[in-house]
């Protein structure tokens, strides 16, 4: 039986607690690793189906996304991968796995980074004037947006997901340094936009 | 010197604003930027872009996505059917757990921390979770400064601001020594042949600031807009007006007839980091505001080497936080603020090791007091809470592993025998029914088990629902940003969603030994609103979990029981039932 090494996140994650005195049965552990997986999938999953959206625009695709990328996260967790990052780790799966679905239906792909029911959602500002000062902000966003490449936006959204360059590299399989000069040209073209 | 004076590379600038930089980049790279204007301007920028573009990207662009369509169901059965083990394997851990945390009839004599440890409840994080007041939104801010103080030794704050008298603005920079209380002002001119100072700047100004117990050199701390709040409310004017927009919160307080008219703080939604401060005075027609335009914590090593010399000559200055508060509050008062900043430092150490997660831990405030208590895992875990809480003293933490938890109540129960139950036999009410059904006894114990856990799952389920709809009331909801808001619901649906299952999955259980509970007809009076109300969900839900201990684990032993209790199990089951209705 594969043995499931102590899970752990350096980043203040979870821990599959393992009691070296106590020998627990496969079953507990399945049930614990089931578990730990689930506590990942709670906290992370909409951040992760908010950026697979924001790559395969499609809610279906990106739930499928999410959901696969958590049980890809149990695979490897039972075959006993060291995972030093889930956070990581599951973007990273997210990411590729929202890639290659938007790879296959670009064609239908409208590429913008605002949103459907905006209009909806910010019900609770009755003051029309306010109304169209974040309209108009909103819209400083989306023109900046459409400016930058694919790797700048997807580097801006990680950072705004609060990784790390290092991290942010890992999961976009580039440089550090790429990320950071991909950063810092993608951050100077969005100023232009909004300020 | 020639590298000094070399501007940095635009990436390192970035990694400075980002505060990614090893010690040694950042010592030389803040070198050169601390001289030069272009650069500490590139620098702001790109913090100021990140934080703006984060904003955004959490506050607009993520609420404006559509919700899963299929809510992840998914997932659960995928996972369930992934890891997918015999029941009767798993039992031992669940025994173990259930020793700890189902005490039929013993609970009270020992009561052993939340009933949730098995159950998954969604992460709030605290940067999200809702302000209701300005006390509130102070207090986060102090928690969150000494947050960002705990996170480097020996702190240093570099800050920059725009000071805006009336029409005419100046820029200082501001290098502060946490721990040791001393600070420096560099005043900045566009004109170098002017180069102004406090006192020729405003000298009316700064005494009225004195005046106004506020700190003139220090306007922006969160602690000066708590000790100013605390002030107000101590004298009767605690009317604020809070308003959230854009990824900010303002708190706006207007006295007309108090020495400051009016006092206006803004701070970010996301980490109650205060960004600007503005003062009306009584009599004055220049207005005051302070505006951030940079800021660092970083190691105080990595100062210039002629500001940590400055800064160790300087006068010590105490911070203005606690200075303003104590001259303000009063002991009492001063206390209470302390536990509450404890609490949330608490809660925030506890949240960032997952540890506030389905009641593992359970932070409680008292008289004079805030205290931690948990069931955990393991001694490692436990090791790591002890280490995480370590750095508040006025804490009672109180965490046992599942082992030693149950040795309590071993111990509990011998020292204090409830003298009603002591001596009588206890048995389930079905025993009979039981024995008849599962002839073999570990199959027997691994069906109770399994019930128990069910109920106690169900059960959890409902207190942190009713947990959630104590914290935040509809109007509380009301005011919360729409992302914060989905969660709630979210979370909401959650828990109704897994409460039902468990409590299907108990009747279907239960059904060949205490018969099936009534399923509500079609349109009952429930289904139009499809609302629940936790606060008569929960004490169901704890009669239910009552009746099924004594009918499956263990009653007073009066069989002639059995008929009753299967009877009660029908009604609050069919209750429960009816009020957990999907929605049509
Ligand atoms: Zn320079």
């Amino acid at each position: 039986m594969a043995s499931i090494p102590p899970l752990m996140e350096s980043d203040g994650g979870l821990y599959l607690v393992g009691d070296a005195s106590c020998a627990h049965s496969v079953a507990e552990k399945q049930r614990r690793l089931a578990q730990v997986v689930e506590l990942h999938f709670e906290e992370l999953r909409r951040p992760v189906y908010s950026y697979a959206f924001s790559i395969c625009r499609s809610p279906e695709r990106a739930e499928e996304i999410t959901q696969d990328a958590f049980l890809r996260l149990h695979t490897s967790l039972q075959s006993g991968e060291n995972i030093s990052s889930v956070r990581s780790w599951v973007f990273r799966v997210a990411h590729n796995l929202a890639i290659n679905d938007a790879k296959k239906r670009r064609f239908e792909l409208p590429c913008r980074m605002d949103g459907q029911d905006i209009a909806m959602r910010s019900d609770n500002l009755p003051d029309p004037e306010q109304q169209m000062l974040r309209e108009e902000r909103k819209n400083q966003f989306q023109r900046g947006l459409e400016t930058l490449t694919e790797n700048q936006r997807y580097c801006l959204q990680l950072r705004a997901e609060g990784f790390q360059a290092k991290q942010i590299a890992e999961i976009l399989k580039i440089s550090r340094g790429g990320v950071v000069d991909t950063l810092q040209r993608a951050m100077k073209r969005l100023r232009k936009a909004i300020v | 010197m020639s590298a000094r004076n070399r501007h940095p590379l635009p990436e390192e600038l970035l990694l400075a604003a980002l505060g990614e930089l090893s010690a040694e980049e950042e010592a030389r790279v803040q070198a050169h930027v601390a001289g030069c204007p272009d650069c500490m301007a590139q620098v702001a920028e790109f913090q100021e872009t990140d934080r703006e573009f984060s904003a955004h990207y959490q506050l607009v662009f993520k609420p404006s996505i559509p919700p899963p369509p299929g809510a992840f169901h998914e997932f659960r059965s995928a996972l369930n059917a992934k890891a997918a083990v015999p029941a009767s394997l798993s039992a031992r851990w669940r025994s173990y757990l259930a020793n700890c945390l189902r005490m039929p009839r013993l609970a009270r004599v020992v009561p052993v921390a939340g009933a949730a440890v098995l159950v998954l409840v969604a992460v709030v994080r605290l940067s999200q979770t809702p302000v209701v007041s300005a006390g509130e939104i102070f207090r986060r801010a102090v928690a969150s400064e000494r947050d960002s103080f705990s996170k480097v030794s020996h702190s240093a704050v570099y800050q920059k601001l725009r000071v805006r008298i009336g029409r005419s603005s100046l820029t200082k920079v501001v290098y502060r020594d946490v721990d040791g209380h001393r600070r420096v002002n560099h005043w900045a001119a566009s004109d170098p042949n002017s180069v102004p100072s406090p006192t020729v700047i405003a000298p009316d100004l700064s005494r009225e600031f004195r005046a106004a117990r506020l700190d003139w050199d220090d306007p922006l701390s969160p602690g000066a807009m708590q000790g100013w709040l605390t002030g107000r409310e101590r004298a009767g004017q605690a009317r604020e007006e809070i308003r959230e927009e854009a990824g900010t919160i303002t708190v706006t307080t207007r006295e007309p007839s108090a020495a400051v008219t009016e006092a206006q703080f803004v701070v970010r939604s996301a980490d109650y980091h205060p960004v600007s401060a503005l003062y009306r005075f009584q009599g004055q027609a220049d207005d005051v505001e302070f505006t951030e335009v940079a800021y660092e914590v970083r190691s105080l090593e990595t100062l210039d080497a002629s500001i940590r010399s400055e800064l160790s000559a300087g006068s010590p200055s105490p911070v203005t936080g606690s200075a303003s508060t104590s001259a303000l509050a009063s002991p009492h008062a001063e206390a209470a603020a302390n536990l509450d900043e404890v609490e949330i430092g608490a809660l925030y150490a506890l949240h960032q090791h997952n540890a506030d997660l389905g009641g593992e831990t359970e932070v409680t405030r008292q008289p004079g007091a805030v205290r931690v208590t948990g069931v955990v895992v393991s001694d490692r875990r436990k090791a790591e809470l002890r280490g995480a809480l370590a750095p508040f003293a006025e804490l009672r933490v109180e965490l046992y592993t599942a082992q030693e938890a149950a040795d309590r109540q071993a111990r509990a129960i011998a020292s204090a025998p409830d003298p009603a139950s002591a001596p009588v036999a206890r048995v389930p009410a079905l025993r009979d029914a039981l024995a008849a059904r599962f002839p073999d006894q570990a199959s027997r114990d691994s069906f109770v088990l399994d019930v128990l856990d069910c109920s106690q799952q169900a059960l959890a389920h409902g207190f942190a629902l009713q947990g959630l709809a104590g914290r935040y009331s509809p109007s509380s909801v009301a005011a919360l940003s729409p992302d914060a808001r989905a969660e709630v619901r979210s979370m909401s649906a959650d828990h109704v969603g897994a409460m039902r299952k468990r409590l299907e999955s108990l009747f279907e259980r239960l059904a060949p030994l205490a018969g099936e509970v009534q399923t509500p007809a079609g349109g009952g009076e429930n289904s139009g609103s499809g609302q629940v109300e936790p606060s008569t969900l929960v004490p169901d839900l704890q009669q239910l979990d009552r009746i099924i201990g004594r009918l499956v684990s263990a009653s007073d032993g009066v069989e002639a029981e059995a008929d009753n209790l299967v009877r009660e199990y029908r009604q609050v089951g069919a209750r429960l039932r009816q009020a957990l209705q999907p929605r049509k």
